[in-house]
């Protein structure tokens, strides 16, 4: 990538930046306001997810666990032991991340679809303890009335939104290290990876694991924005949502699972008396765009950017280039 | 001991209705390769036309069957043209995430369509039971397992003793080879999915007729047949029986003598283990790469 285009990338992602930093300053109604936040938590956590999705082109149909162990971890640490979430909010992160840890030891002898049941496995177990535990998690009623961080929504916005930037850009530095490069190079072709000197499982372990705690770190932050911690919020439908929202997004961009986020959470408010009518259309959407605009919303606009320019280079953006 | 026996017999018909449905995943793993996520919707869609068919065409619960069993085998069929076929060249995780796409998509236009309201399906059996050996097994609980039975007869003459089969079999062990020698791999996929779809009707219906019906009745199953397959070994029939067998009496049994939940815990525990142990399962093909 050349010099000028990186920079002209930079400005344009500055202004988008402004854009939004300046949006609490508009919008009054805290029911918008209070979209936006979460649209933001939900990005942090595709982002995490994508460089495992996206790089690797490990499906991991089991991130709701992890999203919920923060969550829960946070809101228990505050709610039953008094923690300041200064402290509550990284133990919740570390947990998360710490489990992820040690499942993504064994869960990496595994490939594909195998690989996916396998989290799915986990996550399944996560959730029925979380439904289960009453005397820690509340059970199927969950946790009710977790503190806010925040007294008011702005001030959420903030935090939330600085850390969105923050975790964008240390996975985008990591995206573009070496460690990135060899991710893409383990998706291309595993064997190939490790022939040249690649240690393909500690550099998988090392992403699940730090999408996990990024996970963590957002089911805390979303657990004391909503007030509630409950199993439904952490079901497979999540796991799976996740999912959705970076093929939308376009896996393996980075910018594009944020879109997708975005995009998701502001459709699921318009159609959020229309619960089924919103996951069908994200069911034909996620046919729709593997099958015909792999990418998804980024990799389009790329396309047809690069149409434009008429360079025709070779653009990447599908999660998988033949893993069997 | 009695209340031991009883609830072997009771995973036994259970495990059938697993048996069935993993054996479509089975069946059409052994020509996609791809495990098909949506399949638990074709169990519900099955259910839901055995019960209009029962209705609103008034016919009989066993020509109900036969009709959900057809109607079911050709939605399989349009699926398998429409989003299976196309999806050929594609990789794993991507045919893996289009499963998911369709579970979305007709779990939640069965929901938009039917309403999430519960129904259930008026079967012709009688409260009474058989009583055997001291176990009471309910006419219900007889029947999946005789039909389970019929089907997996069936299905073993249709693979061992047809052409069809046989040709099926041939694309199972080498897809490419089986098309190098004059096989019709795009109308095995199409026979495949027909198969499965029509066995997803029978568990459908069955169970529903057991419990009751409603859009969201597929996901369930369709983890439980998951286990199954996975415990089994993927690709192999007599995978799916010992599987849905074993998985049956494991869940009936700890249902009895723990709960529910642990029960569940036990089975994802199942799954977890034989994914790190033997991942190609009890009877699964060593995968030859």
């Amino acid at each position: 990538m050349s010099k000028i285009t990186s920079n002209k990338k930079l400005l344009s992602l500055l202004i988008v930046l402004v854009i939004v930093l300046l949006l609490p300053l508009f919008i009054n109604n805290a029911f918008y306001l209070q979209i936006l936040v979460v649209a933001g938590i939900w990005a942090i956590v595709v982002l995490g997810l994508d460089l495992l999705v996206g790089y690797t082109g490990y499906v991991s149909f089991g991130h709701a666990a992890y999203f919920g162990i923060g969550g829960y971890t946070s809101a228990i640490l505050v709610m039953k032991f008094g923690a300041p979430f200064w402290v509550s909010l990284p133990i919740a992160a570390i947990l998360a991340g710490v489990i992820g840890y040690l499942i993504s030891k064994p869960s990496f002898r595994l490939t594909g679809t195998y690989f996916a049941i396998g989290t799915l496995a986990f996550a399944e177990i996560v959730n029925i303890i979380f439904t289960n535990w009453e005397s820690v998690t509340g059970g199927v009623y969950g946790l009710i009335g977790v503190p806010a961080l925040f007294p008011n929504l702005k001030l959420y916005f903030y935090f939330v939104y600085a850390f969105l930037i923050i975790i964008g850009f240390i996975i985008y530095r990591l995206a573009a290290s070496p460690v990135g490069k060899a991710l893409i190079a383990t998706k291309e072709n595993e064997n190939l990876a490790q022939s040249i000197g690649i240690d393909i499982l500690r550099m998988k372990q090392f992403v699940f694991t730090l999408s996990c705690v990024i996970a963590g770190f957002g089911g805390a932050l979303l657990v004391h924005l909503v007030g509630f911690a409950s199993p439904l919020s952490f079901t497979v439908n999540t796991s799976l949502e996740l999912i959705v929202i970076i093929i939308i997004g376009g896996a393996g961009t980075l910018i594009g699972p944020v879109f997708g986020a975005f995009f998701l959470l502001i459709l699921s408010q318009y159609l959020a008396t229309f619960t089924e009518l919103r996951l069908m259309i994200y069911g034909l959407v996620l046919i729709l765009v593997i099958k015909y605009f792999p990418g998804g919303i980024v990799g389009g606009i790329k396309r047809l950017a690069t149409s434009m320019k008429k360079k025709g280079r070779k653009l990447d953006g599908t999660i998988t280039s033949a893993k069997s | 001991m009695v209340e031991f026996f009883q609830s072997i017999v009771n995973g036994i018909a259970v495990g059938s209705a697993y048996t069935l449905t993993g054996l479509g995943l089975t069946v059409i793993f052994s020509v996609y390769r791809i495990l098909n996520l949506a399949h638990g919707e074709i169990y519900m869609l099955g259910a839901f036309i055995s019960f209009f068919s029962m209705s609103y065409l008034n016919v009989p619960f066993f020509v109900a069957i036969v009709i959900s069993m057809i109607a079911s085998g050709v939605i399989g069929m349009i699926l398998e043209r429409l989003v299976f076929r196309p999806m050929k060249n594609h990789g794993e995780a991507d045919f893996l995430i289009v499963t998911v796409g369709l579970l979305f998509f007709i779990s939640n236009l069965a929901m938009y369509v039917f309403t999430p309201n519960i129904r259930s399906i008026q079967g012709p059996f009688e409260q009474n039971t058989f009583n055997f050996l001291g176990l009471n097994i309910s006419q219900q609980r007889l029947f999946i397992i005789i039909i389970t039975v019929i089907l997996i007869v069936a299905l073993h003459y249709f693979n061992f003793h047809t052409k069809t089969g046989k040709q099926m079999r041939a694309v199972a062990q080498d897809k490419h080879a089986a098309q190098l020698m004059g096989i019709n791999v795009n109308r095995m996929g199409v026979i495949a999915f027909f198969i499965a779809a029509a066995l997803a009707a029978v568990a459908g219906t069955l169970m529903g007729d057991m419990q009751s019906i409603n859009p969201a009745m597929g996901f369930a199953p369709l983890l439980m047949a998951v286990i199954v397959v996975i415990f089994g070994g993927l690709g192999s029939v007599i995978g799916a029986i010992v599987g849905g067998l074993t998985i049956g009496i494991v869940q009936s049994l700890s249902v009895t003598y723990f709960s529910s939940a642990l029960s569940n815990i036990l089975l994802y525990l199942i799954l977890f283990l034989t994914l790190m142990v033997m991942p190609n399962g009890l009877f699964g093909r060593k995968s030859y790469e």
